[in-house]
């Protein structure tokens, strides 16, 4: 049995991609924010993944404004829900192990992800970056799965 | 609604008339004793002489009421200490006018590591909410008119599926046709008629004068066939000449060339042409004086298809424009930075390509005053707007017909998006939740409409 004060979130973390299922995640770390009075930090980080044929420093405008657009859209949401939340934008070549090394160092208690229904030959699937989270998160993961007729 | 403006130069004079116009309380900071003088005997506003970027001005603007910063001094540097100095004291939206395109806004942070995830450090993170780069807008415009065969810019609405572009009466047959017997195509609407300076609403009998311009809403797919009745055919350009190497002209050159057309500059300064020269590796630099005709003609602009004059000297600019247009150039442009040169260049039939004080105004309206808007734009100068708004389900004119739903008589309802479905003229539609509505009206107005969608 967990222990009350184990769930005790100060710092949580929220990958963002632009998909509907961030929307929810957000929404749902500014409930828990509101639950604990305001006290929480909510970090809404989005990744631009870069193809291995590019430098990892190359500058792509198109997918910067995109990204600029989600984290406007994110900060939005925290706007409405009356918390502030932190954004950030980053370029690595993998996503997966960026949200990982990112958790580290805010020293995050919680790493909340949305989800959304995705099949892949007929499976359900949940994609490469959830479950390389779920292995190798330094901290407790929770999954916002919204329900199929929400999305 | 508190906002202070640093810098009352051009830009920031042309905007604090446009938001006190619309009722907001206003304060420009401004170093020069006499631009202050100037914009007091222009406009009621509070002034304050002294330097935007320390923070004994902005107390003395008193910051911490402000809701909105806008820096539009001539340095970029100033304009970025601003808008950090206004962020770190508690102002909740800044916008920051940044002519330097080296500062692009973004830009990608080493890291210690090679494989390790890199930063893009974003303006917000430098305090800057909005980036306005006038120039880099004006030759977005001017490119955007070369590659079609309008000759004046569109602006867009609900996701490009709605479009407002002005049309100047031109060609002979249209001149001294009554209104009504155009046959314009269908989901389209004439906005306004301009007639010697003045916008009208005109009726079926107004009759269309030579120098007149009407601004006309029309769908995207639609917009063509409107075209071909307003327009004499003409081709996208191959060959352009451009005078000065401002960083209007610059981004214009490099945009074109990489398009492939063929671009000249013509520069006066031998020191510029030396710079344009390594920086602009396809381009052709001419140095010479484009106020000379001898100079146009031996460089064969007579053969250009364009030429778009955009030196910082706008009396330069409308001269060469003129005279580009004597020699034969089926296209000509020129950039103005006062609004008040606008009539005098359409008076000499020449277009404006871009008026970059009108497009910092149209940009900070977009994204920095109408949070809840989608997009805006300004007709006419600044005589009227057109406003895309969402509709929410709380909103006071939800699920109500347009008749009802108390929109202020000078403010005309000129399209609404219905799930992708357009309707122009909108008659008199019930507007549901979820609809895009564009709404041209004058600015005194838009506060009240405003409240009607929250």
């Amino acid at each position: 049995m967990v222990d009350k004060d184990e769930l005790e979130f100060i710092k949580i973390l929220v990958p963002v991609a632009g998909t509907t299922a961030d929307e929810g995640a957000i929404e749902l770390a500014c409930r828990l924010c509101k639950s604990k009075n305001n006290r929480c930090e909510i970090f809404a980080v989005h990744v631009i993944p870069v193809e291995r044929s590019l430098p990892l420093d190359a500058e792509d405008t198109s997918k910067i404004d995109a990204a600029e657009n989600i984290l406007n859209n994110i900060e939005s949401i925290g706007q409405k829900q009356g918390c502030p939340i932190e954004t950030e934008m980053l370029q690595a070549r993998d996503i997966g192990s960026t949200i990982i090394d990112e958790a580290k160092k805010r020293g995050v208690d919680l790493i909340l992800m949305g989800v959304s229904y995705k099949q892949h030959f007929g499976q359900f699937c949940l994609g490469d970056v959830i479950p390389y989270v779920l292995e190798n998160a330094p901290c407790r993961v929770l999954i916002d799965h919204q329900l199929q007729s929400e999305l | 609604m508190y906002i202070i403006i640093a810098g009352g130069g051009i830009i920031g004079s042309h905007i604090a008339s446009l938001l006190v116009q619309e009722g907001y309380e206003v304060t420009v900071l401004e170093q020069s004793e006499t631009a202050l003088k100037k914009l007091q005997g222009q406009l009621d506003i509070k002034t304050i002489r002294g330097n935007a970027a320390t923070p004994k001005t902005l107390k003395e603007a008193e910051i911490e009421r402000a809701d909105l910063v806008l820096a539009v001094t001539n340095s970029d540097e100033t304009n970025m200490i601003t808008c950090f100095m206004a962020k770190e004291m508690g102002v909740a939206t800044t916008a920051a006018r940044i002519r330097n395109i080296e500062y692009s806004g973004y830009f990608v942070a080493p890291a210690k590591s090679p494989t390790s995830p890199r930063k893009i450090v974003r303006p917000k993170s430098l305090g800057i909410d909005v980036f306005i780069n006038p120039e880099v807008e004006a030759a977005r415009e001017i490119m955007e008119i070369l590659a079609g065969f309008y000759s004046t810019p569109v602006d867009n609405f609900a996701n490009g599926l709605v479009q407002i572009r002005e049309f100047k009466i031109e060609s002979e047959p249209l001149a001294g046709t009554r209104l009504g017997a155009l046959t314009l195509p269908k989901q389209s609407m004439i906005v306004t008629a301009v007639h010697q300076g003045e916008i009208t609403a005109p009726d079926k009998d107004f009759i269309l004068n030579e120098g007149d311009s009407l601004h006309i809403a029309v769908s995207a797919e639609n917009m063509d066939e409107l075209g071909k009745i307003f327009i004499q055919s003409k081709r996208p350009a191959k060959r352009v000449v451009i005078l000065g190497g401002s960083s209007v002209g610059v981004l214009t050159a490099s945009g074109l060339q990489k398009r492939g057309i063929k671009v000249k500059i013509i520069e006066q300064d031998p020191v510029r042409c030396q710079e344009l020269a390594s920086q602009l590796e396809k381009v052709d630099i001419l140095q010479g004086d484009g106020t000379d005709r001898a100079f146009l003609l031996e460089q064969g602009v007579s053969s250009a298809d364009a030429f778009v004059a955009t030196s910082e000297n706008e009396e330069i600019n409308i001269l060469s424009a003129l005279l580009a247009k004597t020699l034969g150039v089926q296209r000509v442009m020129v950039v103005v930075n006062k609004p008040g040169y606008i009539p005098l260049a359409e008076a000499i039939g020449i277009d404006i390509a871009a008026v970059p004080t009108i497009l910092a105004a149209n940009k900070i309206i977009r994204f920095v005053l109408r949070g809840g808007v989608i997009s805006a734009s300004l007709i006419e100068g600044q005589q009227l707007e057109a406003i895309e708004f969402v509709t929410s389900a709380q909103a006071l004119i939800a699920n109500k017909n347009i008749a009802e739903a108390g929109f202020p008589r000078e403010a005309t309802v000129v399209a609404i998006v219905h799930n992708e479905t357009i309707f122009i003229p909108p008659e008199d539609k019930i507007i549901k939740p979820g609809d895009h509505v564009v709404i041209v009206t004058p600015p005194e107005s838009v506060q009240t409409i405003e409240k009607l969608f929250k």
